[in-house]
């Protein structure tokens, strides 16, 4: 019965933390372009917009993909917040971008085949990583599950901290910002015309947007994993991380695939795999 | 009782002969549709038999042995034969060695008797599961197909009798494969099924299939020199040829040097690199061909093997090593078909990397790990028994096996559109169940950690490929004429496997305690725990809280609820594509002076990046040290 309330709390909350957060973020980046920028309430007005459209569509199939993006976004949110397996979380996240890719090539669109390819190769960038991530926090902890995590005595960014700044790489290509907003972009005008969403609109459009909110709620969660021990510098470590990726999006042009295909597996993989050793070492053979 | 088990060897045997000389394609098909509900019968039959060690009378043993020693050297000189036909030297010298190797051995040794010639446990239920219901299916699925494909060669005399009598020696084979238990019967049909995948690969007799059946002839033989190795010094060093005798062994350590031959020859047969060529050059047989050496047969036998011996050497550092290679080939092998554009090749390269995934799990030392291990040789044998079946479909449909030539495949050909769909999800999205083998894998090797981080990155590999093949079957394509019409024989076996897909990952939880849990449980016995526990403790409630039932359950609910939804959601409007306002239609746009250019859209294959003869020649130098590393290991 517990579950189910706090089930129904985190699809409830999730959404509106994420639209805040969104909210924040295109006040902070607007101001840093010297603008005024929108109300923080903005992403909520678009939302509502966008549900009150017209259902425009090239094929019928891209709803279904949008609706699996929403709910496998869903899913691995309350998993998370269930405490579950966080390996089985990490595939349903990558489902839920499998969904999102699969949607795009549904149509014959070629920007959005191109967003959906190189979504594509962002998985490939970042797959790696985040699965490197949650075995080196198995190591640590003797546990694939959160709830076992969370009984861990000492903070995980202690023994992780290379780890994490993996991870934080790896989290500018997962939340689509320069320099790795390559699958799409925020720009109606620049080369990709929205990339991996062209062809969805209206209320359809709407869900994608939703399911996104969703997944910056699960990342952010995971960047909490790491602090767990301590609510404010949880916290804390959320909005610097958070704020430097808006910083590192508002200073950075694209980068092409190849660019960032080449620096994840060296330089975020070559950081991860470094802690994951000296990890594996420390608390399985020593 | 011994009679069932005799029947699913011999009988598919006596059927080929009867097919190969009577060549009618009525009596043929009626042939076919008996020996499948025999073979599916007698397989339920004598599984329902329990776990059987089993002798036959004195005198029928006795002709028996005589039979199948005569036989294998018969074989062998068959092969001896092809090579000097082929003038591939190095074949016949292969097939000289194992001849020669042979008959010292037993000359020196005398008769090897086995008392229980048959040694039938769960897990030859589950292969026997395997061998007997998707062999037929495709068997039945060949009849349609090969009619069509002799109709596309224009041959004066049909010789589908050949190919039908060999794909029925090849079950027979694979039954007595999986239930001998003289590790030289086992030998024996290892050899056949070498042979029948040369006589099958070869079918069009045209340059090409000439050329890769002759390559899969001779890997396959360095493996069967490997397995004679492999008997010999497993005699002389445990002085039984009875392989449950040799798995319930008690001193595994000075059984490395045999068991790492064996392996070897698993690794060939498996198509592990560096030996994945064959597999791949097996493509250009007829797709039933394709469809059985990968899911049913051939394959399977060396993967078979490392799992049945793994109770000898699971926690050695050969176990180590084996495991490191065997997740090599998963990483590799995913990695190769990111660059694929041929649909046979991209399920060729998945079904290596498979395999590879499989020999892995074998030999890592953890219950979860033999219980994925086991189940995935069911799962990727149902998925790519289908997926290589709807590929031959689309291929006869449209002429191509090209991925991108199959844009709009779900207007042309909505049925093996739809089942290809399905295969192909099933090995990669929940709530199907390789999904789970993955998971387990990842978990469970985290004592292995070069092996984990393979794993790992394969997996990332995996899911490219997948998603790029899907997403193209699911695309949008100009031609949206319908060119598939509704066929009993060709339909009713693709629907067939695909009910198997999903009723095998619904039942996951009661399969493995049906019939992997008992097999762990009977097969490790030695290893540490085991053999005390109670069989209630090994069974499976679920795999670390993932439940397939619940999991089908949320799906249904999701599909429902989507349902609803998309009644609200209803488009109201269709649009084209967004091409600045310049569209014609959705495959062109207005260029200068308004003509319309045509654009089209290809899958990435990263040529800019490197490619597969690269990829290719590094994979086969580092797995080839592998597998020194894993020679030099044993040898003290």
């Amino acid at each position: 019965m517990k579950e189910i309330w706090i089930t129904l709390a985190t699809v409830i909350v999730a959404p509106l933390v994420g639209g805040v957060i969104t909210g924040i973020d295109r006040k902070i980046t607007a101001r840093m372009q010297n603008r005024f920028g929108p109300p923080i309430l903005q992403p909520f007005y678009d939302l509502f917009k966008l549900f009150s459209k017209e259902t425009i569509v090239v094929s019928n199939t891209q709803i279904l993909y949008a609706f699996l993006f929403l709910v496998f976004n869903i899913v691995a949110v309350v998993m998370f917040v269930l405490k579950m397996d966080l390996l089985l979380i990490l595939f349903i996240l990558a489902f839920a971008t499998t969904a999102l890719i699969l949607g795009a090539m549904a149509t014959n669109s070629p920007y959005s085949r191109i967003g959906a390819h190189r979504e594509l190769i962002s998985v490939l960038a970042y797959e790696p990583v985040l699965i490197a991530m949650i075995v080196a926090i198995y190591f640590v902890t003797g546990s694939f599950n959160i709830e076992n995590i969370l009984k861990h005595s000492r903070l995980l960014i202690l023994d992780l901290p290379f780890i994490f700044i993996a991870f934080s790489y790896v989290l500018t290509i997962k939340l689509r910002k320069s320099p790795f907003d390559l699958s799409t972009s925020h720009h109606g005008h620049q080369e990709l015309v929205k990339g991996i969403t062209t062809e969805f609109a209206g209320p359809v459009l709407g869900l994608i947007e939703l399911g996104h909110w969703y997944e910056l709620v699960l990342l952010l969660l995971f960047v909490w994993l790491f602090f767990a021990k301590n609510i404010f510098v949880a916290i804390a470590a959320i909005l610097i991380c958070y704020f430097l990726e808006i910083v590192i999006d508002n200073i950075s042009a694209r980068l092409t695939w190849k660019i960032m295909l080449r620096l994840t597996w060296s330089v975020a993989f070559g950081f991860a795999l470094v802690n994951l050793i000296w990890v594996y070492i420390k608390y399985r053979l020593l | 009782m011994a009679f069932i088990y005799l029947l699913l060897i011999f009988l598919p045997m006596i059927a080929a002969l009867f097919i190969l000389l009577i060549n009618n394609s009525n009596f043929r098909k009626a042939i076919v549709f008996l020996m499948s509900a025999v073979l599916i019968s007698a397989s339920i039959l004598a599984i329902s038999r329990g776990d059987k060690l089993l002798g036959i009378s004195h005198s029928l043993n006795f002709a028996l042995e005589y039979l199948i020693t005569f036989a294998d050297y018969f074989l062998l000189a068959i092969i001896f034969l092809i090579g000097t036909k082929l003038k591939n030297k190095l074949i016949s010298l292969l097939a000289i060695l194992q001849f020669v190797f042979m008959f010292v051995f037993e000359f020196k040794v005398g008769k090897l008797e086995v008392e229980n010639i048959f040694f039938v446990d769960h897990l030859s239920f589950i292969m026997l599961l395997l061998i007997n219901i998707i062999g037929p299916l495709i068997a039945i699925f060949a009849l349609s197909y090969m009619e069509e494909h002799e109709k596309h060669l224009h041959l004066e005399k049909s010789r589908q009798n050949i190919f039908f009598a060999i794909i029925m020696l090849f079950l027979g084979a694979m039954n007595g494969l999986v239930i001998s238990n003289n590790i030289l019967w086992v030998y024996f049909f290892w050899e056949i099924t070498t042979l029948c995948s040369f006589l099958l690969i070869s079918h069009d007799q045209n340059e090409e299939s000439i050329k890769n059946a002759t390559r899969a002839l001779l890997l396959n033989s360095i493996g069967g020199l490997s397995f004679v190795i492999g008997i010999i010094f497993m005699y002389y060093k445990s002085g039984t040829v009875a392989l449950n005798e040799i798995i319930s062994s008690q001193d595994s350590s000075i059984l490395m040097i045999p068991i790492a031959f064996l392996v070897l020859a698993a690794f060939t047969k498996s198509a592990q690199m560096p030996f994945q060529s064959w597999l791949l050059g097996a493509m250009v047989a007829p797709t039933p061909v394709s469809a059985l050496l990968h899911s049913s047969t051939m394959v399977k036998a060396g993967v078979y093997l490392v799992l049945r011996l793994s109770p000898v050497f699971i926690d050695t550092w050969l176990s180590k090593i084996v495991a490191v290679a065997g997740a090599f080939t998963f990483v590799s092998a995913a990695l190769l078909a990111i660059f694929q554009s041929n649909a046979k090749r991209v399920l060729a390269y998945s079904t290596i990397s498979n395999l590879g995934l499989i020999i892995a799990l074998s030999s890592i030392a953890n219950v979860y790990a033999i219980y994925a291990a086991a189940l995935l040789i069911v799962l990727h044998g149902v998925s790519k028994a289908l997926l290589f079946l709807c590929v031959g479909s689309i291929e006869q449909g449209i002429g191509s096996r090209n991925i991108e030539d199959m844009d709009g495949i779900k207007y042309k050909m909505p049925i093996v559109a739809f089942l290809t769909l399905l295969g192909s999800v099933s090995m990669l999205l929940p709530p199907f169940g390789v999904l789970i083998t993955k998971w387990i894998a990842i978990e469970v090797s985290t004592q292995n950690i070069v092996a984990m981080l393979e794993i790992i990155l394969g997996s990332a590999f995996t899911v490219v490929f997948w998603t790029k093949f899907i997403g193209k079957i699911l695309s949008d394509g100009k031609d949206k004429n319908k060119i598939e019409k509704f066929e009993f024989v060709k339909h009713i076996p693709l629907m067939a496997i695909s009910i198997l897909v999903v009723l095998v990952s619904i039942f996951l939880i009661q399969f493995t305690n049906t019939f992997v849990v008992p097999f762990f449980k009977s097969s490790f016995a030695r290893y540490s725990g085991v053999s005390s526990s109670n069989i209630k403790e090994l069974y499976v409630k679920d795999f670390f809280g993932f439940n397939p039932v619940v999991f089908f359950g949320v799906l249904v609910a999701a599909v429902v609820l989507g349902a609803l939804i998309y009644r609200w959601f209803k488009p109201k409007r269709y649009v084209p594509v967004y091409m600045s306002c310049e569209n014609s239609d959705n495959f062109g746009f207005r260029g200068e002076k308004d003509k319309v250019v045509p654009f089209e859209f290809k899958n990435y294959y990263f040529e800019t990046l490197t490619n597969e003869k690269t990829v290719t020649l590094v994979v086969n130098v580092l797995s080839i040290a592998l597998i020194a590393i894993m020679f030099g290991v044993i040898l003290k």
